[in-house]
């Protein structure tokens, strides 16, 4: 057996990646267009030109032609939340991705596994106990391991294989954090914690203030990279965990490192604007529609559509003429139904 | 020379449970072949998973390539060593080619992705097997023979000298099983050293290396088929009665047989 030279070397090799360029490029555009939209709106209209000038006038190209309360409202009040729902979005789809590819399982996310809820709990509990910010994300993020630890626990020592039996498990979890959420909720003094904790819980990105973006966005930066450096083997993972030992992944190593960063990245968005389902459910799904399966191209991918999707639908939260509707209300709405079709149409491949 | 593979006295049981392996030892030279033979439970698959290290044996040593085994990390050893599986499921809609592709993963630099030269090899090893028009086909659509073409493919991707192959025909048609035991006998010759397990007899002497019986965590052999596969080891090892024919005519002159002994006593 020679080694024939295969005539289609060349366009495998070649333009694997130059698609995945093109949709990362498309993509980029639509959600950028996006972006410069999501300033617009709001009780207080801006032009999509003035925000463009506000940006170039800070970067230091452009002379000030706007009053001070435009500069305010673009980049003191939409400037945070904008950017916060990029990234919360893009984290929570990249967190569901990347469980998805490590528990070889279609069906889990960061809300499915119980992690958010996990998170969720740990959150409440640093409010109720008045801890200051750090502590509060400290603790989203220890309650959210522990609950994807007992969810992976109870899921093996049932049958480590079957796909449903981990979506059961991640729900007994969520159910017994949203039980404890709700007794933090008749502890919590009803004048001002509950409230706070109610409405929080919803989710939303309401009252974003920069120092709060960044409280979020380092751990998630961190986490992002992790998630980055590890691409290749995560990908491997869907092979199995032990096929993907015989060829070389560090399966422990990497698992536990794929668990932090995707639990990090999780309690880091619950943190700053709560309990914000399907996100890392559904997006995965439809990136893997657009780019395919691998997951050196999901991850940026997922990153920016779920950036992108939940921009959109925190733009429906705050549509002006309507009171704010809690973001995580929005996605269910329009995830779940969404998420049913997708269903639909994969549902073959999967079991 | 140095042997490729080399199993000293390993014995392996899991924690609170009795022995699956016991004082197991063998040796594989390159372009050896070795058939492992043995009843259900007999510790087969446990014995591969030792040599690929997804088990740590309780004694003895494993060496690949004059390395111990336990002193590798996951890529070096996936370096001397690839496995080919009876089948495997991925849950994404990959394509063939990706397969192949994951089985560069040794090699690949630290925070790295495939280089185009990684995807060069993994193209060169489905051409290698005359596989190259299934590379953009979703590999869970082929055929189980095609799937097994593709999980070799990456094995060879892998650039490993020694494989360990998992019942490398089940479920297979004649014709494809056929196939896969031409590509053995083909990559032992081309200096491969390969150890696979299968239920069928007749593949030992098919395969023209070596065969050892696993029965009760314990092996005899490795032999030459003709000397070791005898109809009375064969009744032993199975507990049903066996006889093995040599072909006395015909295109498949000189081949052996084992055919189970089915008439009512």
């Amino acid at each position: 057996m020679s080694l024939p030279q295969d005539s289609r070397a060349t366009p495998i090799a070649a333009t694997g990646n130059a698609r995945l360029n093109l949709l990362l490029l498309g993509s980029g555009a639509v959600v950028l267009a996006l972006f410069l939209f999501s300033f617009t709106i709001g009780p207080y209209p801006i032009p999509a030109g003035t925000v463009v000038s506000v940006f170039l006038g800070r970067l230091g190209l452009a002379e000030k032609t706007w009053t001070d309360a435009v500069e305010m409202v673009v980049l003191d009040v939409r400037g945070p939340r904008v950017a916060a729902a990029l990234l919360v979005g893009g984290a929570l789809a990249c967190a569901g991705a990347t469980y998805q590819n490590l528990f070889r399982n279609p069906l889990v996310s960061p809300g499915v596994l119980g992690v958010s809820a996990g998170a969720g709990f740990g959150a409440a509990l640093g409010i109720i106990l008045g801890m200051p910010g750090f502590g509060i994300q400290g603790m989203a993020f220890l309650l959210g391991l522990v609950a994807v630890a007992f969810t992976v626990w109870l899921g093996r020592s049932f049958d480590r294989h079957a796909t449903l039996v981990l979506v059961v498990a991640g729900l007994v979890v969520s159910a017994f954090f949203q039980a404890l959420i709700s007794l933090i909720k008749i502890a919590a003094d009803p004048l001002n914690q509950l409230p706070t904790i109610t409405f929080w819980l919803l989710g939303g990105l309401h009252r974003m203030s920069a120092a709060t973006l960044l409280s979020a966005l380092i751990p998630i930066a961190i986490a992002g990279f992790v998630l980055h450096a590890l691409r290749w083997q995560v990908h491997a993972l869907a092979a199995g965990e032990d096929e993907a030992r015989t060829m070389g992944i560090d399966v422990r190593r990497v698992r536990l490192a794929l668990i932090l960063a995707a639990t990090l990245m999780t309690a880091a968005c619950v943190s700053i604007s709560g309990i914000v389902g399907w996100v890392g459910l559904l997006i995965p799904h439809i990136v893997r529609m657009l780019v395919g399966p691998r997951f050196p191209a999901v991850l940026p991918m997922s990153a920016l559509i779920g950036g992108g999707f939940l921009l959109g639908i925190d733009n429906l939260a705050r549509f002006p003429g309507t009171t704010e509707i809690p973001l995580g209300i929005l996605t269910a709405l329009i995830g779940a139904p969404f998420f049913a079709l997708v269903l639909a149409r994969t549902r073959r491949q999967w079991f | 020379m140095v042997l490729s593979l080399k199993a000293e006295g390993i014995g392996f049981g899991y924690p609170g449970g009795p022995l699956l392996l016991d004082g197991v030892s063998f040796a594989l030279e390159a372009g050896q072949s070795l058939c492992l033979l043995g009843p259900n439970g007999t510790g087969k698959t446990t014995l591969l998973r030792c040599l690929l290290g997804l088990e740590r044996v309780a004694r003895g040593r494993i060496e690949l390539c004059g390395r111990d085994l336990a002193s590798l990390s996951p890529a070096e050893s996936a370096r001397l060593v690839a496995y080919v599986p009876q089948d495997t499921s991925t849950v994404f809609a990959f394509q063939a080619f990706d397969v192949v592709l994951m089985g560069r993963s040794p090699h690949l630099a630290f925070m790295a992705s495939p280089t185009p030269e990684d995807r060069r090899l993994a193209l060169a090893a489905m051409a290698r097997l005359g596989i190259g028009h299934l590379a953009e086909r979703p590999f869970l659509e082929l055929s189980g023979g095609e799937r097994q073409m593709v999980l070799v493919a990456r094995a060879l991707a892998q650039g490993s000298t020694i494989l360990v192959m998992d019942e490398p025909c089940a479920g297979l048609d004649v014709g494809n099983q056929v196939r896969i035991i031409r590509i053995i006998r083909q990559l032992t010759r081309e200096g491969y050293s390969i150890l696979l397990t299968t239920h069928l007899p007749d593949h030992a002497f098919a395969v023209g290396g070596q065969v050892a019986l696993l029965k009760d965590g314990r092996l005899a052999g490795p032999a030459a088929p003709e000397t070791l596969l005898d109809a009375a080891a064969l009744a032993a090892l199975y507990d049903t009665p066996i006889d093995v024919i040599r072909v006395p005519a015909g295109p498949a002159i000189g081949q052996y047989l084992c055919v189970p002994v089915i008439h009512d006593p």
